[in-house]
């Protein structure tokens, strides 16, 4: 499976959709956490601020209050007595600690009344006429002036207010008082108030060092701001005199030019919400974390892993493992999917089996056909064998054969090397004889004469090397074949002859042991690659058809004819013997059967070893006697030779004496030699074992020949009764030795030794 | 490869971390602060009115070097200032200051930077003409009476309308230059104030003027500066005076007395103020919270002979001076005396007309 790339991956990507997505959602509850902490917290002290900022004002009110009215009352009711006695005033003043003096000023600034805690200093003015306070009061109003500091650092503010009696009544109020109120209101662990005037200039503070520095908020903000408001009641944020930002509410003294501010630090303001900024983020961002964890999880277990089954097995099944099957550990929608995976896949599998077999049975089809063909090509011959002898004109036997052939839809041209070596005669071609006609006319040459010197054969290996040669294109090679046909009258012999060029052609080399004599060239629409096999029995029937002839006209000189014919007659034998084991070969290939398989190889054998005697027959001098010697040593290393492949590391000794043996005692023997070898090559050497065969034939004295079979493999089974055996092959060793009249002696130590004899 | 997962909540623990943070993070507060100082203020008063001593005291002490500018009259000063001239530290009279403030020439005074403005006497704080003191300090004070020559007066002279003594004809002096105070002293030797605006009473004052017109001397004819040259010559027995005028006088030998007249004195006071175009008000309110250190303002009283408002400096004042009743006066002239006082609109409009026509008299 492929690693898939991250900003590809499709888990990322979600992870990241939904990161983001926990994310914005976190800020938006943090957000909307803190706003609402900070939005309450702010109500909840700004109410509780002003309603102690209400209390203040109340407090100063009624400080001033207290004052006034006492003043009032002097005024109206003690006036005439304090007149009368000054010391009354005295008295008063003690009691009133808040007060430093009291003073009564007639119209024309001149003090009547006045008692002083210390020096006089209302009373003491010279400039009263010119004073601010007598001036308002002596025209009707009352006034407070702003905060005046001694030399002695006392702060005292003159209230004046017209008296009934005409002039005005003054008073030194010291501060201190009010200070004290002042200080003592708070709220909250560090919200206080302070007044100021309405020039800004403060009148009162807890900090009395701000109201003798002559503190002024007078062109702040702040104090604008408050100015501006309805009723100069203000409620906001500003920095206040130590740079410390605070939450004021404002009010207004009523009856004065007097504002109460109070301050509320900030930091206690919104100590919740300072508190909740840091906690809150940090719980939520670990709510977050746990959150996008679980989802995770669940995002893998849910999605990501049924996703990578069907992945692999998608892979699994595109690389052909169609047998991958997925775990369905689930009925939801993804269980579903890969059920159909899987149903999917074992549809392609069962597909792809079905198509396996219907190839196989293609192929199973093909080659029957093949061989149906095959055989129907040798049937054709053994056909043509039976029709032939050795009288037959060598022509006749190319007719035949090209007839058969041609009911096969195959032509045929045999062409025949001359004794030069160097010209191939056409001596038979298949065409139809108009056509033949035609051509013989045309080009004024019998179609005998035609000749093909070697530097034009199509495909000389043919010859040199009596291999078959395939060419799909029958065309390309023989275009100049014909040096006598022009290029043009050959195209036409072709067209006339209904010979396709395009037809595959198969050269078939005409040989013996010894020699080539000459070519068989087949071809036709049909013709396949694998017809050569067939093909080549025919070319051999052909080969001996000429050869035969040859011999025959050869021998025919000498007039050694009936030598000939024997000849012949064991040539054909083997022939025919062939034509069978090739037969049983074919049918080999279409048993499946082991034991039918086995049964179908050993008659191969036995036919073999029978034609070999034939072969060997027709080979000697004395044809009615074999050189049996040489024929065991052939057999041997043939039948060696056949199951040498199975085997393991085996040798093969063999020795014999020349015997030569007439065919009623060399048929048997060699079957007998086939058999006994057989065996052991069988079953003396199982599993690889190595080991070493002899083989012995031995003249005796008195015309007795034994013949002895010795392996050192694993012996015969303890068991095993040679002699009433049920298996074919020792049926025959037993039946044969009988027919020669012979003894079959076994010893069975350190290997098997099988030795067989007989007189002859 | 960081795990997209992991980038994320490391992603967002920073995000939040300055979201929210930076969500209440606000601008640091910041303490107010105190512009820097000035490297030289414009000090304008009249000629040698402070000592040198005290303006190189205060120098010396802040850095802060001082240009002492001189005025001829309240009037050339007012109109410089009107004209756009800067000045950091004018000394004026306090009559002036309402019209300058209606004008907004004046600035308004920050007294965290004069904590010594509780050194002034009660007498002089919160008077009509600048209510609660925003735009002024009071910084000397003194009477007008009159300086008489005991050895050419006849009898003893102890009231303004002894101005008008025949006896005295043609030997009276008054301050054409001062108009405000010639008919101030004029209205109180009638019995009215010296501030009054009422037309009847002025017009009284007008007659009287005039008809003193033929036997009056302009002190200034005889010296700009001083009534004691006027006085010396004998030409002038009653000089309209004021305290500087009769130290003068004794200092050339002069047989002088300075007479508060039983009517009422009247009083003039000098303040300081700062134009509203200065660029160095910081630096002029160090000045004059300087100047009003006791020690300071005894120095100047020591040697200007001119009464300060700041009572604090009291005993640092040379007992001389502050018992010599010219510059001092006692309790009961004080109480009789009359501050000039600035007059509303109108009512300068009419004194304007009133002296005009005095002016214009022809004298008999």
């Amino acid at each position: 499976m492929t690693e898939i790339r991250y900003s590809q991956s499709l888990r990322a990507r979600v992870m990241a959709f939904m990161g983001m997505l926990f994310l914005a959602l976190a800020i938006l509850i943090v957000a909307s956490i803190l706003f609402f902490i900070y939005t309450t917290e702010q109500n909840t002290w700004r109410a509780r601020q002003t309603e102690a900022t209400g209390n203040a004002v109340i407090k100063v009110a009624d400080y001033l209050q207290k004052n006034e009215t006492l003043l009032l009352w002097l005024d109206k009711y003690e006036f005439d007595k304090i007149k009368n006695n000054p010391d009354i005033l005295q008295e008063i003043l003690k009691d009133n600690p808040a007060f430093l003096e009291i003073t009564f000023v007639d119209k024309g600034g001149t003090p009547i009344m006045d008692a002083a805690r210390t020096q006089p200093t209302l009373a003491n003015q010279f400039t009263i006429l010119q004073s601010e306070w007598f001036r308002v009061a002596n025209s009707g109003q009352k006034i407070y002036t702003r905060v005046q500091t001694s030399p002695q650092n006392e702060s005292y503010i003159i209230f004046a207010m017209p008296s009934q009696h005409g002039g005005v009544l003054a008073a030194q109020i010291q501060m201190d008082a009010l200070w004290n109120t002042v200080a003592e209101i708070q709220f909250g662990e560090t919200g206080r108030i302070y007044i100021v005037n309405q020039n800004g200039q403060v009148i009162a503070h807890p900090n009395s060092q701000i109201v003798l520095s002559n503190q002024n908020i007078g062109d702040t903000a702040l104090f604008e701001a408050i100015l501006q408001s309805p009723g100069e009641k203000w409620i906001g944020n500003a920095l206040n005199f130590e740079g410390v930002k605070v939450v004021n509410v404002s009010m207004p003294v009523e009856l004065t030019e007097w504002i109460v501010i109070s301050e509320l630090p900030q930091e206690e303001a919104y100590a919740a919400s300072r508190q909740a900024s840091t906690l809150i983020p940090v719980l939520v961002i670990f709510l977050m974390i746990i959150v996008t964890i679980t989802f995770r999880r669940m995002l893998d277990r849910v999605i990501m892993q049924p996703l990578n089954l069907l992945r692999q097995g998608a892979n699994q099944v595109g690389q052909g493992n169609l047998s991958h099957r997925i775990a369905i550990p689930r009925k939801d929608e993804l269980g579903e999917v890969m059920g159909v995976f899987n149903g999917m896949a074992a549809d392609l599998e069962k597909q792809q089996d079905n198509l396996q077999k219907a190839l196989a049975y293609e192929y199973e089809t093909k080659r029957a056909n093949d061989l149906a063909r095959s055989n129907s090509i040798i049937l054709a011959l053994s056909k043509v064998a039976a029709q032939l002898d050795s009288s037959s004109d060598s022509f006749e036997i190319f007719d035949t054969v090209g007839k058969e052939l041609k009911k096969l839809e195959m032509d045929s041209i045999v062409g025949v090397l001359d004794d030069s070596k160097q010209t191939i005669q056409i001596r038979y071609v298949s065409i139809e004889h108009q056509v033949v006609r035609w051509v013989e006319k045309m080009t004024g040459h019998s179609v005998r004469d035609l000749a093909i010197p070697r530097h034009l054969w199509p495909n000389e290996k043919v010859i040199t090397e009596k291999a078959a040669y395939w060419d799909p294109n029958l065309m390309k090679g023989t275009l100049n074949m014909f040096p006598i046909i022009p290029e043009k009258l050959h195209k036409a012999v072709i067209k006339m002859a209904g010979i396709s060029m395009d037809d595959p052609v198969i050269y078939l080399p005409l040989a013996n042991k010894q020699e080539a004599l000459g070519v068989l060239a087949v071809w036709g629409a049909g013709l396949k690659q694998s017809d050569v096999s067939a093909l080549s029995i025919v070319a051999n029937q052909v080969a001996t058809a000429i050869r035969n002839s040859q011999l025959y006209e050869t021998e025919a000189r000498r007039g050694r004819e009936k030598e000939i014919l024997l000849k012949e007659i064991h040539h054909r034998v083997k022939n025919n013997l062939q034509i069978i084991s090739s037969l049983l070969n074919l049918q080999t290939d279409q048993v499946k059967d082991t034991g039918t398989l086995r049964a179908l190889r050993d008659s191969q054998a036995r036919v073999r070893s029978m034609a070999l005697i034939h072969e060997k027959l027709y080979q000697s001098k004395d044809l009615a006697k074999i050189e049996f010697g040489e024929y065991v040593q052939s057999l041997a290393k043939d039948l060696f030779r056949s199951y040498q492949r199975a085997l393991g590391n085996i040798k093969l000794n063999i020795q014999v004496d020349e015997i030569a043996l007439d065919l009623d005692y060399a048929v048997p023997c060699g079957l007998i030699l086939n058999e006994l070898m057989t065996n052991t090559l069988k079953y003396a050497f199982p599993n690889g074992r190595d080991g070493s065969i002899q083989v012995e034939l031995h003249a005796g004295p008195g015309q007795t020949l034994s013949l002895r079979v010795t392996d050192d493999g694993v012996g015969i089974p303890a068991d095993l009764d040679i002699f009433n055996n049920k298996s074919l092959g020792l049926q025959l060793v037993n039946s044969l030795v009988k027919q020669v009249d012979g003894k079959l002696v076994i010893e069975n130590s350190k290997g098997t030794s099988f030795l067989v004899s007989f007189k002859y | 490869m960081i795990k997209l997962f992991q980038l994320n909540s490391y992603v967002r623990g920073c995000l939040s971390a300055c979201l929210i943070l930076g969500f209440l993070n606000s601008s640091c507060a910041q303490a107010p602060t105190q512009p820097p100082l000035a490297d030289e203020i414009v000090v304008y008063n009249w000629d040698g009115d402070i000592p040198q001593s005290a303006l190189d005291a205060f120098t010396e002490e802040t850095h802060v070097k001082i240009k002492y500018e001189a005025y001829e009259s309240q009037e050339e000063a007012i109109a410089n200032i009107r004209a756009g001239k800067i000045y950091d530290v004018v000394v004026m009279e306090s009559r002036f200051i309402p019209l300058m403030v209606k004008d907004n020439l004046l600035a308004e005074l920050n007294y965290e930077n004069i904590p010594n403005f509780k050194n002034i006497s009660p007498n002089f704080r919160d008077l009509i003409y600048d209510p609660g003191n925003l735009y002024s300090i009071p910084y000397s004070w003194g009477t007008t009476g009159m300086v008489v020559r005991t050895d050419l007066a006849q009898n003893p002279v102890s009231r303004w309308a002894d101005l008008w003594d025949a006896k005295y004809a043609g030997k009276v002096g008054i301050w054409v230059g001062q108009p405000r105070e010639t008919l101030a002293l004029t209205l109180k030797s009638l019995g009215y104030s010296a501030n009054s605006e009422k037309p009847a009473e002025l017009e009284e004052a007008l007659t009287a003027l005039i008809a003193l017109k033929p036997n009056l001397h302009f002190i200034e004819d005889f010296d700009p500066e001083s009534a004691a040259p006027a006085l010396s010559t004998g030409k002038i027995v009653i000089a309209m005076g004021y305290s500087g005028d009769f130290l003068a006088s004794k200092d050339i030998g002069l047989q002088v007395e300075y007479i508060m007249p039983e009517e009422g004195a009247l009083l003039w006071g000098d303040t300081f103020v700062i134009p509203s175009n200065s660029p160095n008000q910081s630096s002029a309110e160090l000045f004059i919270n300087f100047i009003l250190r006791p020690e300071i303002s005894a120095e100047i009283v020591n040697q200007k002979y001119y009464a300060s408002a700041n009572d604090a400096a009291r005993i640092f004042i040379d007992p001389q001076i502050s018992g010599d009743p010219s510059i001092y006066p006692g309790e009961e002239t004080l109480r009789k005396a009359e501050i000039i006082l600035p007059l509303s609109v109108e009512g300068q409009t009419l004194y304007d007309d009133i002296w005009q026509r005095f002016l214009d008299a022809d004298p008999k």
